[in-house]
């Protein structure tokens, strides 16, 4: 891809996988965090961090970045020595740990060399070494050969087991050569949710059928052998290990000498490493998304042809051939279109990092104890959704934490757990992903909503406040509960900001709230914006794009069909009725000839139907969305555009705001007057 | 690219950024604009903020859009936005003729279209020879005039702000 002497793209391919490899870090130091306030740290966990901190070492040595590589180097026998139980993962260790990643965060975005070297986080790490944890006196009844070919951590972890009055077992499994692979790592995790499995050893047992292999696993965990038998094939056997008091017997395990070759790395790098994948600048896959629209473009273009072909005397055979491969053509380019847009998709989980740290660090800065949970935090987003989601997202969290989560005592006086809960939950709907982020705070405060919008006047002095009412207030401009710019959040912008940059990527925010018990901002968002199906129309000679998501029907139009109502002009349609007007009017397009339309497109907006005539149907396109461009932004009615073929661009209609302009005919009221179905 | 685009920015960089290295060796600074006309006036714009030139082609009206936006275009999979430069500069509306084109420009972070009657050359200027608008044009700065230079050989050329031009 780039020359050896590119050092400038050498230098965004650093930057980008050190961003990867710490944000995946940043995901393993909070579940860490998660885990010990729960008094269950998995290893797996400590592992994890400890192979992402080794791959940014690696990184960083690569790119000679090299106060990085100083200080993931010290990081990682840190962690080493938590994973070996050389010293406990406490709360200074988290917050070393934490500070440590944020250090190494601003260094890579700085650049290495603009940064002192790290030594203050370098002298806090290197400290503990030394509290090693007593080697365990007790025996196991395992086999010598089992013994033998742990490795030295398998070892700890063994003991770890024992002194956590943990069971042992030895599972034996047979799996089928082709799938064992994907088996053995299916049981793992299977295993590990209740247990951890401190050692996978392959046996060389003669006598089985070739197209079989089999493994015994060294099982740790606090169940019996009923419960764990659930988990494991028919075939699998189970065998218990017996655990002796030192007393019994005094020959001890943890001599070193007795360990058999493996390194103490070998085994952290045996899990399954994601990096079967490429990195690909958004641009370029911009750049194929728009291939892919123009391809499909020639292919309408190809379509008229045969159209023409077929209906030729001479060229009907091969117009029908034409037809069909371009048919084909069409169901391989949607092929590709769909796979393209699944390169975009990144889980919610990329932001959530950001969230955890912010999170901890004004937990800390207010006095507060918060946890972050996540649900569904692997739900997928077009990656220029998540990019932009980040800062909104930010910004709730500040609000929630800021105005929602009370202090400690103030919980514990309402009967609340006085660690503050905020959940932030992803699920997929159709097309849609609907996040919301709920607190179990104090929910909104009517009365203290009530006197700031009467203060900025956007309130009657003795009106009434309910919750509806507050709930449209705190998205109005110009209004912020905070009496002054806080630390931590309130810098002047609220939620109207919030609203508006989410309605920029074509979603939509609810807040609801109930006082005492908290409150829950949703969101809904479409995957992705790249692309749209789109009902192509024409109106006064120009072509429009509507979302087909907005479009309930599209009819013939008939004059006899549209009447007045005081003046305004609404179209009949199975009894009901709907404001009308032409798409002209709606744009204030010259109404050259007072052409009747020759179809009437049925729009949905909001609660309420909008009916616009048009001049024609045009088909239905799956349309890749661009911006205008800033000098066209707040145009209203417009969302965008698209390219038509041959340089051609067609806008794309915004139903919302189409529907909200005033127009001669139809009043800005235009919704409000009809009957809801 | 293609036979009806010219790429300005395909010259190498230091090319466009020190044309001949003329402004380090002469005494006199030289500013490299391109010359354009605009109902019969000559304009000019540092070429610096062109990204490219291209031929008239159809355009996508806007309706409810200033009437300085003379449409929309795709270029290449971006949609560019073009500005009549007639109608920005106060004069009477674009005729559309072979020699009609569109002249690319740096906006921040987006490509935006001004369209020109035609486009002449590409000019150096001795920054000493630029002068003031004339005080008699009172608008020249809402215009998004910057300055006249008269080369003495041909009629005088007034340069245009990008910045100013766009700022619609």
């Amino acid at each position: 891809m780039t020359g050896p002497g590119d050092t400038k793209a050498d230098g965004g391919e650093f930057v980008s996988e050190a961003e990867d490899l710490l944000e995946e870090l940043g995901r393993e130091l909070q579940g860490l965090e998660k885990e010990r306030r729960q008094g269950r740290v998995r290893p797996q966990g400590i592992n994890a961090a400890f192979r992402h901190v080794h791959s940014l070492k690696g990184l960083s040595g690569l790119f000679g970045h090299e106060h990085l590589g100083q200080l993931a180097h010290i990081l990682e026998d840190f962690l080493d020595g938590l994973r070996m139980g050389r010293h406990p993962l406490d709360e200074s260790a988290l917050d070393v740990l934490f500070e440590s990643h944020e250090r190494m965060e601003s260094m890579v975005a700085s650049g290495d060399e603009a940064q002192a070297a790290p030594l203050d986080l370098i002298n806090r790490l290197a400290v503990g070494e030394e509290k090693k944890a007593p080697p365990d006196g007790r025996r196991t009844s395992l086999p010598e050969d089992i013994l033998r070919s742990l490795t030295r951590y398998e070892e700890h972890r063994l003991h770890a087991s024992i002194r956590a009055g943990h069971e042992l077992w030895l599972v034996s499994v047979t799996l089928p050569l082709k799938s064992f692979d994907e088996d053995l790592r299916r049981l793992a995790s299977e295993l590990n949710e209740c247990g951890e499995v401190i050692s996978t050893l392959p046996c060389y047992e003669a006598g089985d059928a070739e197209a079989r292999l089999s493994f015994r696993l060294l099982y740790a965990c606090g169940f019996d052998a009923g419960d764990i038998k659930e988990f494991l094939p028919e075939d699998a056997s189970l065998e218990a290990i017996a655990i002796h008091d030192p007393q019994d017997e005094v020959t001890s395990v943890s001599d070193e000498e007795s360990l058999a070759g493996s390194g103490p790395e070998d085994d952290v790098f045996a899990e399954p490493l994601d990096r079967a994948s490429v990195r690909v600048p958004l641009e370029r896959l911009d750049r194929i998304m728009d291939v892919v629209g123009e391809l499909l473009l020639f292919r309408h273009r190809m379509d008229g042809v045969s159209r023409e072909l077929m209906e030729g005397e001479e060229t009907r055979s091969l117009g029908h051939e034409l037809h069909r491969a371009s048919g084909e053509l069409d169901k391989k380019l949607q092929d590709l279109q769909r796979s393209v847009i699944g390169a975009r998709m990144v889980p919610v989980s990329r932001i959530v990092g950001r969230l955890a740290r912010l999170v901890r660090k004004m937990a800390r800065t207010s006095g507060k104890d918060i946890l972050l949970e996540t649900e569904g935090s692997g739900t997928e987003l077009d990656k220029m959704m998540i990019d932009h989601l980040q800062s909104p997202l930010i910004h709730l969290v500040r609000n929630a934490i800021h105005h929602g989560i009370e202090s400690p005592l103030e919980r514990k006086q309402a009967g609340k757990a006085p660690t503050g809960r905020l959940l932030l939950k992803a699920v997929q709907r159709g097309n849609e992903v609907v996040l919301s982020l709920s607190d179990d705070g104090r929910g909104l405060d009517l009365e203290a909503v009530r006197q700031t919008a009467v203060a900025r006047g956007m309130l009657e002095e003795n009106a009434e406040c309910d919750l509806e009412v507050a709930r449209q207030l705190v998205f109005q401009p110009g209004f912020s509960s905070v009496k002054e710019v806080g630390d931590v959040s309130g810098r002047g912008v609220g939620l109207d900001v919030v609203k508006s940059e989410l309605q920029n990527l074509g979603g939509e925010v609810h807040l609801f709230s109930e006082p005492g018990a908290g409150t829950t901002v949703e969101i809904s968002l479409p995957i992705t914006l790249a692309i749209m199906p789109c009902m192509v129309v024409r109106s006064g000679g120009l072509d429009f794009a509507i979302p087909v998501s907005g479009i309930s029907e599209t009819l013939r139009y008939l004059q006899e069909r549209v009447e007045t109502v005081a003046q305004r002009p609404v179209l009949r349609l199975r009894g009901e009725t709907l404001p009308y007007a032409d798409l002209r009017e709606l744009l204030h397009m010259p109404m050259v000839n007072h052409d009747e339309p020759g179809f009437v497109v049925v729009a949905r907006v909001g609660a309420g139907r909008l009916a616009m005539g048009v001049d024609e149907l045009l088909g239905q396109h799956e349309v890749v969305i661009k911006p205008v461009g800033s000098l066209l932004d707040g145009l209203p009615g417009i969302s965008g555009a698209t390219e038509m073929g041959g340089g051609r661009a067609a806008l794309v209609l915004d139903l919302p705001s189409l529907a909200a302009a005033p127009t001669s005919l139809s009043g800005s009221t235009a919704l409000e007057t009809e009957a809801s179905p | 690219m293609s036979r009806e685009t010219m790429n300005i920015s395909d010259l190498p960089p230091s090319q466009g950024r020190d044309p001949d290295n003329v402004t380090r060796r002469a005494t006199i600074p030289v500013l490299q604009v391109l010359a354009f006309r605009l109902a019969g006036e000559r304009y000019a714009l540092d070429i610096q903020e062109i990204i490219e030139i291209l031929k008239y082609r159809p355009m996508t009206p806007i309706p409810q859009a200033s009437d300085l936006i003379h449409g929309i275009v795709s270029v290449r999979g971006r949609i560019i936005t073009v500005v009549d430069g007639r109608i920005r500069l106060g004069l009477e509306a674009a005729e559309i003729g072979p020699a009609s084109r569109i002249i690319v420009l740096r906006h921040g972070e987006e490509p935006v279209g001004l369209l020109v009657d035609e486009v002449l050359k590409v000019e150096k200027l001795p920054v000493d020879s630029i002068a003031p608008p004339p005080s008699t044009l009172v608008d020249a700065a809402a215009r998004g005039i910057a300055g006249v230079c008269d080369t003495r050989q041909e009629s005088i050329l007034i340069l245009l702000d990008r910045e100013a031009v766009l700022n619609v």
